[in-house]
């Protein structure tokens, strides 16, 4: 419920607020099961690739921010708006899973509050575009 | 610790489909980051970090388990809505009737500690209930 309310509908509390999967492209032809679904696969892949860095209780976020394009061509690989990036596109995401290794918190486009994007930890390359200079 | 808490003024924060600005509704500029909740609950406030997860265990039961252990101690220490900010990752919200307390808490403790992470978090604390208040509202504070 929190993922969808916040990241993925955006409820009018969370609009402007936070951070909104897009999958690259506009979604608006997608139903709230395929984008729920798109964000699971998401989340599978981040939880298997992605650096690990402990949030507490057990938990930890996964972060994962495959790159790929033709340089200076074409970048690619967008998933969402980060909230935290004054609303930029970004190929980051997060995704925190519980002590049990099988239950999701949150998930999010966009790095955790207080991880830099040089951060180590990160596995991949965290870009960012604004929305008018963005190549899909 | 990584995460923050972003604090919004809203009237049922309970109901997140309440959310209406025409009812003062509203983010406030306030967010508590990581490194600032842990030194006020786990530096000052001493609160337990709780216990390590057994393999196989119900993850909910656990989570339960670990907010009440928290909010029990905090309670115990006569911080009990404090007690609620029990994680970064989890959303806290106080009815209007209810921020009056907050309010006292945060004061209490801000005359006890010198800690200058704590004293941030107190201190947007503070402004966060004071700005709730104006308008008799609540407050919620919301986890990524």
């Amino acid at each position: 419920m929190h993922i969808t309310n916040r990241h993925i509908k955006q409820t009018p509390r969370n609009k402007d607020r936070s951070s909104l999967y897009t999958f690259g492209v506009s979604t608006s032809n997608l139903s709230l099961d395929d984008k729920l679904d798109k964000v699971k696969a998401l989340n599978q892949e981040a939880f298997e690739k992605g650096g690990a860095i402990p949030i507490g209780r057990g938990a930890t976020a996964y972060v994962y921010a495959p790159y790929g394009g033709v340089p200076g061509l074409v970048e690619g690989f967008t998933i969402g708006k980060d909230a935290r990036h004054g609303g930029d596109f970004t190929n980051v995401r997060t995704v925190t899973v519980g002590p049990d290794c099988h239950s999701v918190g949150t998930s999010y486009p966009g790095l955790p509050k207080g991880i830099g994007a040089g951060d180590q930890r990160i596995v991949g390359s965290p870009h960012w575009w604004d929305a008018i200079n963005t190549h899909f | 610790m990584i995460g923050s808490l972003q604090i919004a003024v809203m009237m049922d924060p309970f109901d997140e489909d309440s959310w209406d600005t025409t009812k003062g509704d509203h983010y406030t500029d306030l967010e508590i980051e990581g490194r600032e909740w842990e030194e006020l609950f786990f530096n000052v406030l001493q609160a337990p970090e709780g216990q390590k997860y057994i393999d196989g265990e119900d993850i909910q039961k656990y989570y339960e388990h670990q907010e009440n252990l928290f909010k029990e101690n905090l309670t115990d220490k006569g911080y009990p809505m404090l007690g609620r900010i029990w994680w970064m990752f989890r959303d806290t919200n106080y009815l209007p009737s209810e921020v009056h307390q907050l309010l006292a808490e945060c004061l209490k403790l801000q005359k006890k500690t010198e800690n200058v992470y704590a004293l941030s978090t107190l201190g947007k604390l503070i402004a966060a209930c004071y700005e709730a208040l104006k308008i008799n509202s609540g407050l919620c504070f919301l986890s990524d």
